[in-house]
């Protein structure tokens, strides 16, 4: 079965990667495309922060160092030493890589508070990394940094398929990754970690060793990610690359989406992202951010285990919300509300409704109220 | 030398407003277990209110204090009600209060314009006065930031150590159960030291207002920085989190007089970086442990 | 005495009288007929502005500028009779949004025109889009020249090609024309884009910039000071400009940062003897009362009295118009310069080059403009030089805050009152 999955995921990335072509055919607006090449964006960073943070439960607030070090990366060796830009990508992932590892190897050494001394430390790590750009002339320096569109195959098409299936392409990688850790004994003991670490190392679990390579990859696939990143924004600033809206989003978007499942980052990026851009041009100008403010805390009262959770345990109303999902799209494509994207994301904000409403499913399963560190509850003493 | 001197002293006390502002985000992180980016918003709402409150009547901006305190108080306990209310649990109370963050800036935007607002000088007796010890110079906003920063962070020490309230709530932090076990309303106190945190963001607002001009976008300005003065200080101590800020502030200027203030946070978070690998409790330890 | 017939005489009178009438009328018919009415279809400008994150407190300036030049256009006939419709996105000050949004204003919206958004990183973001998609790029604030390649857009912001090098030449000439030039110069730098670019140069070029060329026009630069854009301690930056003992303090700083910084030095009991700043917020500074008295800085236009009333009515009308509507969008400060200045000659020179191509084509407006270049109303005419990336030549004003109010002091062709010179 799993590996009729992963020919089906691969088979529809194959699939997608020839949407550009036929836009050229049908002259959709090239629009859809930088659409979907955020979502692919989304997805990817999601999918990596979930693969340490949702799979060992080792939550990380650092993930804009990942990205940053991707973006930058690409940038500084395109333009200040005139790598050519497809290799540039490998070498991003690769520093991400490492940097995760160095991160790793110092945090999860050190173990007497593990949980949170790791979220802080990887937030201390961007700070520092966005210091430096801003320090050092060879990174940025300030001045920033402008990204011309380098010489490409013309096979891959114009910049907006260029962007679209590269931007697939990292996504897929992802996906994949995260599926496969998860159906292998390497997730096994990633989510035996997570549970309860100290019983894991019991079992035999290689928990330095699984936690290294968690965080490895994660490190990488956030930097190949940013990599592909830097080629769209165009202009990079150390403000723009490091600020907070990474590290937190691809939380919010883990979360929403369910931390337990691969299939949780995508769904959470897809909805979240389709939110927020349908709010931004709907027209509500300043209080877009009021409503996705306020749908992001209903979220996490009414629904603090993630959609996919939902969808898992509740097939009934999953069914419900998949009905509403497409009679809102269709709805507000007749009534013509804006582009076929809002009427996508109108649908998509339906669905998720209805999932929301009503008590969670199951209370008491890990909803008690625990630090971030997994390993404070292991020693309950009596004061 | 002088300078060096100067810039020192200046640093500590803009140390001082840093651990002001790291007060009340200290506290509920370290004993109610919930990371509240709000906070942020708090302080900037506050800041806001201290601007209009003196530009439309006129009043001493530290009259807003009177204002400003109990409004947030009741804000923090009525957040700190929904947290309970729906057992929110740490991670998701980040989320959420990015959440609450994302829509209070809005609305400040909404109300204010993203344009700058400050305190004419006319209005504001205390932004350009120092009291001066020989050749050097003690900012008034600054001195007051830090003098209150003091206050409160002994204040604290002493209730958390030695009144019933205090040891409630760190039995609390500790094990809420058991703490149950021995009669302690984790509810109550939980809402009342959120209060009392929201109440702290407050009074750092009217300092800020006090001190420069306010913007939407500053409250995300100052995350990095306050999330580092708490980590250093130990989450929880209260009187580390003033510690640290001070340090913090008075390592930066030394490092911009001697270097460059543009190497100063590289500085600083490279430390923090250290710092949690080596005294992962914070330099002074966490509350309790 | 000789008769003339009482019809002839009485005639002459009467024609005057009729001619004169007749001019009254044509005259007064002429006034009260409204401009032309747009109508048909309108014509759709699309655009993305900072209106909130950290650009959004200037983003807001040229949103209502903007809608003030859509209001003018819309009352005085539209163009090419058309009306005229804004279409502005909020691209949360990131570059990445920036280019995603003219996306979608340009292939999915199908715009007619599109305008530039607010500041450098997001300019260039545009103007990969822009370049992609063959539109013709108006844009009102770059100041990172080197980045603007585009051959078909157009920059308002009117330091010229080389800002790092006029800006330094407009200031310093200014300075050697004081009774008692200064001659120990500070700088304090705010290593963000365009201050940085104006103190030091264009990255990896030896061209220098305000820094350098002081040191080439005889100054001696006591202090070089750089700090990064987010500073909250201003203390130990204001100690350091004090030991230095400088006669006058360039600060090639953003926003706030001179206010912290006159701020933090007053709390010290310092006052540098003159000091200027090239990007301030406006408002904030002239609320210091006395500490910023005597303060520079840099402008492309100031509604000082004088200036004004020779620009004529239709300028003191824009200025007018642009107070309102800055009070609709709840800004402080309402007053036209140089932002706001810079935002209503980029819609003029996209107007401009639409009536001189006399078609929405892209193609023949950035013709025409790239020919003709374009009047302005408020910064003289513009010629866009492509070897200088479509800058026209530099024309920098130094204002300075005297009795609380900003008044243009440089150059003596166009100032309003001569320069306060430091006792």
């Amino acid at each position: 079965m799993r590996h009729g999955r992963l020919a089906a995921l691969l088979a529809l990335a194959a699939a997608l990667a020839f949407v550009p072509n036929v836009q050229d055919a049908t002259g959709f607006p090239t629009f859809y495309l930088v659409y979907s090449y955020f979502l692919f964006f989304w997805i990817a960073q999601s999918t990596s922060w979930n693969i340490l943070s949702g799979y060992t439960g080792y939550f990380s607030f650092g993930q804009g160092a990942f990205y940053g070090l991707g973006v930058y990366t690409a940038g500084d060796l395109l333009t200040r030493e005139g790598i050519n830009y497809f290799v540039t990508i490998p070498i991003a992932g690769a520093l991400g890589g490492v940097l995760a590892a160095a991160v790793g190897a110092l945090a999860f050494r050190l173990g007497s508070l593990r949980g949170e001394i790791f979220a802080l430390l990887t937030l201390a790590v961007t700070f520092t990394l966005s210091a430096i750009a801003q320090l050092s002339t060879w990174v940025d320096g300030g001045q920033g940094i402008s990204i011309a569109v380098p010489p490409y195959p013309s096979f891959l098409g114009e910049y907006q398929d260029l962007i679209y299936r590269l931007g697939l392409a990292v996504a897929t990688l992802s996906v994949v990754v995260a599926f496969l850790i998860q159906n292998s004994r390497f997730g096994w003991g990633l989510f035996a970690i997570r549970d309860e670490e100290d019983v894991a190392e019991e079992l035999g679990v290689p928990t330095f060793r699984y936690k290294m390579l968690a965080i490895s990859v994660s490190g990488f696939l956030g930097s190949l990610s940013g990599a592909v990143a830097a080629l769209q924004i165009g202009y990079l600033t150390p403000e723009g690359v490091f600020n907070l809206t990474v590290p937190l989003l691809v939380v919010v978007m883990s979360v929403l989406g369910g931390r337990r499942h691969w299939l949780g980052p995508v769904i959470g990026a897809v909805v979240i992202y389709s939110l927020q851009e349908r709010l931004t041009n709907s027209g509500l100008g300043d209080w877009g951010q009021v409503v996705l403010g306020s749908i992001l805390v209903l979220i996490i009262l009414f629904a603090p285990e993630g959609l996919h959770e939902r969808l898992r345990r509740q097939p009934r109303r999953a069914v419900a919300s998949g009905v509403a999902l497409v009679v809102a799209t269709v709805a507000s494509g007749l009534a013509g509300w804006g582009i076929a994207s809002d009427w996508l994301s109108t649908g998509l904000i339906a669905g998720t409704a209805v999932l929301l409403v009503g008590r969670p499913a199951a209370r008491g399963s890990g909803k008690r109220r625990r630090p971030l560190d997994a390993s404070h509850a292991g020693d309950a003493a009596v004061p | 030398m002088n300078t060096y001197l100067q810039a020192g002293v200046s640093g500590v006390m803009i140390g001082g407003l840093y651990g002001v502002m790291a007060l009340g985000l200290s506290l509920t992180w370290g004993l109610l277990k919930v990371i509240n980016l709000a906070h942020f918003a708090l302080i900037l709402g506050s800041a806001y209110v201290t601007y209009q409150l003196t530009t439309s009547t006129g009043v001493d901006p530290l009259v807003s204090v009177l204002v400003v305190t109990p409004g947030m108080f009741a804000v923090g306990v009525a957040v700190h009600w929904v947290i309970e209310r729906f057992h929110v649990d740490e991670l998701s109370s980040l989320l959420l209060s990015f959440g609450l963050f994302i829509v209070a800036i809005q609305l400040i935007n909404n109300i204010w314009s993203a344009d700058f607002r400050q305190i004419e000088a006319a209005e504001n007796p205390y932004a350009t006065r120092a009291v001066f010890i020989g050749d050097i110079a003690f900012p008034v906003p600054q001195l007051m930031a830090l003098g209150t920063a003091l206050v409160f962070a002994a204040v604290g020490f002493y209730v958390l150590r030695r009144t019933y309230f205090g040891k409630a709530l760190r039995a609390i932090a500790y094990d809420r159960e058991i703490a149950g076990a021995y009669g302690v309303d984790h509810r109550r106190i939980g809402m009342l030291t959120a209060g009392l945190a929201s109440a702290l963001a407050a009074v750092a607002g009217v300092l800020i207002g006090i001190n420069q001009a306010v913007f939407p976008q500053l409250a995300l300005e100052w995350v990095g920085l306050i999330f580092t003065v708490v980590i250093l200080g130990g989450i929880g101590n209260l009187l580390g989190a003033v510690a640290a800020g001070i340090l913090i502030g008075l390592v930066s200027s030394q490092v911009g007089v001697a270097w460059t203030p543009l190497g100063a946070p590289v500085v600083v978070f490279s430390l923090l970086i250290l710092a949690l690998l080596f005294r992962p409790n914070g330099l002074f330890g966490r509350l309790g442990e | 005495m000789q008769r003339q017939s009482l019809k002839r005489r009485d005639r002459r009178p009467a024609v005057v009288l009729a001619v004169l009438l007749g001019l009254v009328a044509a005259i007064g018919a002429a006034q009260s007929t409204p401009a032309a009415v747009p109508r048909g279809d309108p014509i759709v400008v699309g655009s993305t502005l900072s209106l909130t994150g950290a650009f959004g407190a200037t983003g807001v300036i040229h949103k209502a500028a903007g809608e003030a030049f859509v209001q003018w256009i819309n009352e005085t006939g539209g163009l090419l009779g058309r009306p005229v419709e804004w279409k502005v996105l909020n691209d949360e000050s990131d570059p990445a949004k920036v280019a995603a949004l003219y996306e979608r204003l340009i292939s999915q919206d199908r715009v007619d025109l599109i305008m530039g958004p607010y500041a450098t990183p997001n300019i260039v973001a545009a103007q990969a889009v822009a370049q992609r998609h063959g539109y013709v790029l108006p844009n009102h604030t770059a100041v990172l020249t080197y980045a603007l390649t585009y051959p078909c857009q157009f920059p308002t912001w009117s330091a010229g090609g080389k800002p790092n090098l006029s800006v330094p030449q407009t200031v310093f000439r200014l300075l050697k024309s004081q009774k008692t030039p200064p001659k120990r110069v500070a700088f304090v730098t705010n290593t963000g884009g365009s201050t940085n670019f104006i103190s030091y140069g264009p990255p990896g070029s030896s061209e220098g910039g305000a820094v350098e060329w002081a040191r080439k026009a005889g100054f001696e630069v006591v202090l070089d000071l750089k700090y990064p854009p987010a500073v909250s301690d201003w203390g130990s930056i204001a100690a350091q400009v004090r030991a230095a003992e400088p006669d006058f303090v360039w600060n090639s700083g953003l926003a706030l940062d001179p206010v912290n910084l006159l701020q933090a030095m007053q709390q010290l009991g310092y006052r540098p003897p003159q000091f200027l700043t090239l990007f301030p917020a406006p408002g904030p500074l002239l609320g210091m009362g006395d500490t910023s008295n005597g303060v520079l800085s840099l402008t492309l236009f100031e509604p000082n009295g004088k200036l004004l009333k020779r620009m004529g009515k239709k300028a003191q009308e824009i200025v007018a118009e642009f107070a309102k509507a800055a009070a609709a969008n709840g800004l402080a400060y309402r007053v036209f310069d140089s932002q706001a200045t810079a935002s209503w000659t980029a819609w003029e020179v996209l107007v401009a080059g639409v009536r001189g191509a006399g078609s929405l084509d892209q193609e023949k407006i950035c013709d025409y403009l790239l020919e003709n270049g374009t009047d302005t109303t408020f910064v003289g005419k513009l010629r866009f030089n492509p070897a200088l990336h479509n800058f026209s030549r530099p024309r920098n004003l130094v204002k300075q805050i005297q009795d609380r109010r900003w008044k243009v002091v440089w150059p003596p062709a166009l100032r309003v009152t001569t320069l306060q010179e430091p006792d």
